[in-house]
């Protein structure tokens, strides 16, 4: 068992270290958690809070393709390029838990499903579903 | 934090338990692999990996010997890839002894060159998890120099100045949180100059288990992995004008624990290379002491494919 710091006085209540020793060993983590992230984290967002997704600009659409084989970022480099490559998408990123692409189309582009059940074969990985969120604008929408 | 500590306290009975996986996976077949061997995992069309490679190994009586592999592996088509693997540095030294004298020596030049083709014969995908099983051919083009240094016998030149010949299995299980990969192989030299590499029989099996971050419900951008490697060769000797030369063939079993930091361009490992068994057929062998491998891997894009 590894103990650091941890705070254990004769004499004292118990739940009310154990409480304290909770809050450090929970803080001591997410420093140690912080310090390696590439990306600094900022203490609120140390309890492993997801961030808020921006909201979608007027006219443009967004696809979810669940894409099977997916296992790490290294793999998603290519299926993110491949998806980047049809003309009208504006941007692809990829959950590797839920194993759903994220696919962001320009207003007015036509992107079928087909387009990206052939993206996600020459990135050499299988389709699941495609479940389109809003299908982009004619054009741009004003805001 | 109980829940913590738990999970800490049961990570030496995971590795234990994917280290007698892979104890007997290389029981299956006995193998001179190298390390981070070719697997069977996903290459999108038209992307391009470029691989460096440099590994030091120390043997018995100071012998060192250091290389350089240079590997550029293209996504040809969804299930067909290319790899060219070039040892573009290659330095052998220590000291022989000849008629009685002891006389340090380097051999420092070019290696040889491989071409592989790899197809992706079966493929099972789920959601973050695949199963793959790839066989590849390649052929070794003797691009490298193979007489640098008269003094030196040509087992330690950096080339063996031969064509040869690999056929490959390998397979990879992938799922988020552990890789298992596995190979089974045959290399076989044509033989140049009356001297003649003895053919080898090979098995590889990785596992790697991620140790950063657990939670991958957001685009990761960083991972972290602890790996464990083994690799066995079983080798026929080197001959000499027909006349086999002591020391060398026999089998060597290395297990090879490292870490892995990948990001979705590139990716760094680090792998120590660890002797556990070694027989060599005749005396005069130099004993495989410790190895140390670094791997750096950057992913390209092309638009150009099949």
């Amino acid at each position: 068992m590894i103990k650091i710091g941890l705070i254990r006085r004769r004499n004292a209540c118990p739940m009310r270290d154990r409480r304290r020793n909770l809050r450090l060993s929970a803080y001591l983590l997410a420093s140690v958690m912080g310090a390696l992230s590439p990306v600094a984290v900022p203490p609120a967002m140390a309890a492993d809070q997801a961030p808020v997704k921006p909201a979608l600009p007027p006219g443009y659409g967004e696809v979810q393709v669940v894409v099977l084989g997916v296992t790490a970022p290294f793999f998603t480099f290519g299926l993110v390029k491949r998806f980047e490559q049809i003309p009208g998408v504006e941007h692809a990123s990829f959950n590797l838990k839920r194993g759903t692409a994220d696919v962001i189309v320009k207003p007015g582009a036509t992107v079928t499903d087909d387009d990206l059940r052939h993206a996600v074969r020459n990135a050499s990985f299988s389709i699941g579903s495609i479940h389109w969120i809003a299908h982009p604008s004619a054009k741009a929408v004003e805001n | 934090m109980r829940l913590i500590f738990r999970e800490i306290r049961a990570l030496p009975t995971l590795f234990a338990g994917a280290l007698a996986v892979l104890l007997a996976l290389s029981l299956i077949a006995p193998a001179r692999a190298q390390i981070t061997f070719p697997s069977a995992s996903p290459i999108s069309a038209g992307n391009v990996i470029v691989r460096t490679q440099p590994t030091v190994t120390e043997y018995s009586g100071g012998l060192q010997s250091f290389y350089d592999e240079n590997i550029v592996l293209y996504g040809a088509s969804p299930d067909l890839a290319f790899i060219l693997e070039n040892k573009s540095i290659v330095t052998n030294s220590g000291n022989i002894v000849s008629n009685g004298k002891t006389a340090a020596f380097t051999a420092t030049g070019f290696g040889d060159t491989v071409l592989d083709t790899r197809y992706n014969l079966y493929e099972t995908d789920g959601v973050g998890s695949t199963f793959r099983i790839a066989p590849y051919i390649g052929i070794d083009i003797p691009t490298g120099m193979d007489n640098v240094n008269n003094a030196v016998p040509r087992t330690l030149q950096p080339a063996s100045g031969e064509w040869g010949t690999r056929e490959a299995l390998t397979s990879s299980w992938q799922t988020l949180f552990w890789n298992a990969q596995a190979l089974i192989g045959y290399q076989n030299y044509a033989g140049s100059d009356g001297f003649q590499t003895g053919s080898s029989l090979l098995a590889d099996a990785a596992f790697h288990y991620l140790i950063w971050p657990s939670d991958l419900d957001r685009e990761v951008p960083t991972e972290i992995f602890a790996s464990l490697e083994t690799n066995y060769s079983l080798s026929a000797v080197d001959r000499m004008n027909g006349m086999a030369i002591s020391g060398t063939g026999g089998q060597l079993w290395t297990v090879d624990p490292g870490i892995i930091y990948s990001t979705p361009k590139f990716a760094v490992d680090f792998t120590a290379l660890l002797p556990i068994l070694q027989q060599y057929r005749g005396p005069g062998a130099s004993r495989y002491d410790y190895g140390f491998e670094m791997m750096f891997r950057y992913s390209f894009f092309t638009y150009h494919h099949w």
